[in-house]
């Protein structure tokens, strides 16, 4: 009797829980196809594809193993590649962040027509890649750019910018620089707003400097925000296409060919998907394992209120 | 000596918003001072222009003997409390109570010293490694505390800081504080909206509204002898009862059958106020008035009693366990010497001798 009252139950359970999971799987159902068809097929399309010699069309023709990668392992042109990425990541994530935290620090003063330096400081934010690319080339012109007209006022020698292999990164990683600010500023503004103001006024009664507030308050505060900013400015920058595209194509010199952009070049302009492939999978593990480090450095650091 | 003068104190943010209208008040040295009002009479602002961390629009504020009007925060000699605590969530109990202390050039072992000091004197010895997300909020109210005790600055401020506390662990504190601060010998500005408070732990309290100072005074003294209509229903819980009394020839009409002799004052109303613990069953005596039951509380050691008495819900409040049914009638007495008088128009206290024969009483 008894007996027959628990497998009730747990018939009953068992009824419960089986639609219970279908009703979940369907409120999932759209996430599910929308990230199956854009995000993972694409994904596991591009290891397949890094395995193999292919067509113009890229289908898979010839199953190479891992040779794609042994190749661009050994291959000048792509050392190059990651060593242009990796300075151009350099140059301009530190100084991006920087720069971003110094107009954020300021602009959360609170001071009359504050508004409109915040309204400044991020409107790059609301420009695309492209339209701040070509501001940023005609700024390079070397006849009738500012950057020179500025050199000429300072009385400095001329400067080719995107035309020097010695100056082509730095002056894309200057636009860049430009480029991601406004985002980078809005977060840190942000983040800076919500550090309890009952903090600077317990610095400020028992009288620390300005300096003090900042290295023992604000930045262990603000380092949550700051971990978030740097990891998206690092993935940004890893990633860096539009502006390369339109001021350089990589030139001069192979210098400014970071990788995605030779990603872009392999797969459609010469073709080589397989190789293109096998540089996309090796570009997502660099940037995971980046990735990864950051966090582990960081729990230690960072102080979540 | 006076540990604190405020001289004609005003604050506007602009000329239709006053905060506060020229205030006068001096607090000793070694006083426990608080500052009560409803939410937004201006007292937390009152606190923090003493503190330094808001600008008065005009006068003088004297601390210490030195005119501190104009001076920075840190240069005021202050702890200051928080309602929140304004604790360091990256920095442990002990540095939080140690903050800033280096800025007045004290070496790190009497920073130590004075941290265990002040973590033995709350009882924070075994927690000063811990992070204050790993405080209970009593906890937390104590490290905020150690931090005032520590910078041993002779004037502390404080902020509502209980009322982030449940009600049990709040009249705990109130005795640690107030404890603390006998001990310590500290000048504490006590800001409440919590009349409890003021009344259990002040030496002298100043009663504000609307940017107004009501009534200064020792706490039993404000509630004897309220100056005004305001401080007699702030002050008391459950507040002070209160009708419109009208003149009838030489009587004062309270109500229908509530009736006193009196010599008549130039108005037509008065305000009359009792306290709900000095209306008493008439018990065989004459009643003053009949008053018709609508709800009883009983609270073990004493029972509150909603009445209506012409048209107002009174609250009597009466030791004991006393039952009634709504709607039962109830013969209420009142002392003459407890009844409170107000001006119907300054609402300011009109002195019940002058007004009232006392034979009336018979």
């Amino acid at each position: 009797m008894i007996a027959g009252k628990a497998q009730g139950q747990l018939k009953i359970k068992a009824r419960r829980s089986m639609p219970s999971f279908v009703e979940g799987l369907l409120y999932l159902l759209p996430s599910i196809l929308l990230f199956s068809v854009f995000l993972f097929y694409p994904m596991l399309k591009t290891i397949y594809l890094s395995f193999f010699l292919t067509d113009a069309q890229g289908n898979a023709e010839l199953f190479v193993g891992l040779e794609h990668y042994s190749n661009l392992l050994q291959s000048t042109a792509f050392r190059t590649s990651m060593k242009a990425t990796l300075l151009f990541v350099l140059y301009t994530v530190p100084a991006g962040i920087i720069l971003a935290l110094f107009l954020a620090l300021l602009a959360n003063q609170k001071l009359k027509g504050i508004g409109f330096f915040r309204t400044i400081f991020s409107s790059t934010m609301g420009m695309s890649v492209a339209a701040s690319s070509v501001i940023w080339l005609f700024m390079y012109n070397p006849a009738i750019g500012l950057g020179n007209m500025m050199m000429k006022t300072f009385g400095m020698s001329e400067m080719q910018w995107l035309l020097s292999p010695d100056t082509a990164l730095i002056s894309v990683a200057i636009s860049t620089i430009w480029m991601n600010t406004g985002f980078s500023f809005m977060i840190l503004l942000g983040g800076l707003h919500n550090i309890d103001s009952h903090l600077y006024e317990s610095g400020k009664i028992a009288g620390v400097s300005d300096f003090y507030t900042l290295r023992k308050i604000t930045l262990p505060l603000l380092s949550p925000t700051l971990l978030f900013i740097v990891t998206v400015s690092l993935i940004n920058s890893f990633q860096t296409f539009g502006q390369i595209d339109i001021l350089t194509k990589g030139g001069p010199m192979e210098s400014t060919n970071v990788i995605v952009y030779s990603i872009y070049k392999d797969a459609f302009v010469n073709f080589n998907i397989g190789s293109a492939s096998a540089q996309a999978v090796l570009l997502f593990a660099f940037i995971l394992i980046v990735t990864i480090l950051q966090f582990k450095w960081g729990e230690k650091r960072v102080h979540y209120q | 000596m006076n540990a604190i003068e405020v001289q004609s104190l005003k604050k506007a943010y602009n000329a239709e918003t006053t905060i506060l209208k020229d205030m006068d008040f001096t607090v000793k040295e070694g006083e426990f001072f608080a500052i009560v009002g409803p939410s937004g009479c201006g007292k937390s602002t009152l606190l923090r222009i003493i503190a330094g961390l808001e600008q008065v629009t005009d006068g003088t504020l004297i601390m210490n003997g030195q005119d501190a009007t104009y001076r920075r925060p840190d240069e005021r000699n202050i702890s200051m409390v928080f309602q929140n605590y304004a604790l360091f969530p990256h920095m442990t109990v002990a540095q939080n109570i140690t903050f800033g202390l280096h800025v007045k050039k004290i070496s790190k072992e009497e920073q130590k010293k004075r941290c265990m000091e002040a973590a033995e004197l709350l009882g924070l010895q075994h927690l000063l490694e811990r992070k204050p997300r790993e405080l209970s909020g009593g906890q937390r109210q104590r490290v905020a505390l150690g931090r005032a005790i520590a910078s041993q600055a002779p004037i502390c401020l404080m902020d509502e800081p209980l009322s982030n506390l449940d009600a049990k662990l709040r009249s705990k504190m109130r005795s640690e504080v107030r404890q603390i601060q006998r001990r310590l010998g500290m000048t504490m500005i006590y800001v409440t909206h919590d009349q409890i408070e003021a009344m259990t732990m002040a030496d002298r309290m100043m009663v504000l509204n609307g940017g107004d100072i009501q009534q200064v005074g020792e706490p039993l003294h404000v509630y004897n002898h309220p100056e005004n209509k305001f401080v007699a229903t702030f002050i008391g819980s459950p507040p002070m009862n209160m009708i419109e009394a009208t003149w009838h020839q030489q009587m004062l009409q309270i109500t229908d059958e509530w009736q006193l002799k009196a010599v008549r004052t130039g108005q037509e109303k008065l305000y009359v106020g009792v306290r709900p613990e000095h209306i008493m069953h008439a018990s065989g005596g004459k009643p003053s008035f009949i008053g018709k039951v609508e709800h009883v509380e009983i609270l073990g050691t004493e029972t509150l009693i909603m009445f209506s008495i012409n048209g107002e819900q009174w609250i009597a409040k009466w030791a004991g366990q006393w039952n009634f049914e709504a709607g039962e009638m109830l013969p209420l007495k009142v002392d003459i010497e407890h009844l409170h008088l107000f001006d119907f128009e300054t609402e300011k206290r009109v002195e019940t001798a002058e007004v009232l024969m006392m034979e009336a009483l018979v």
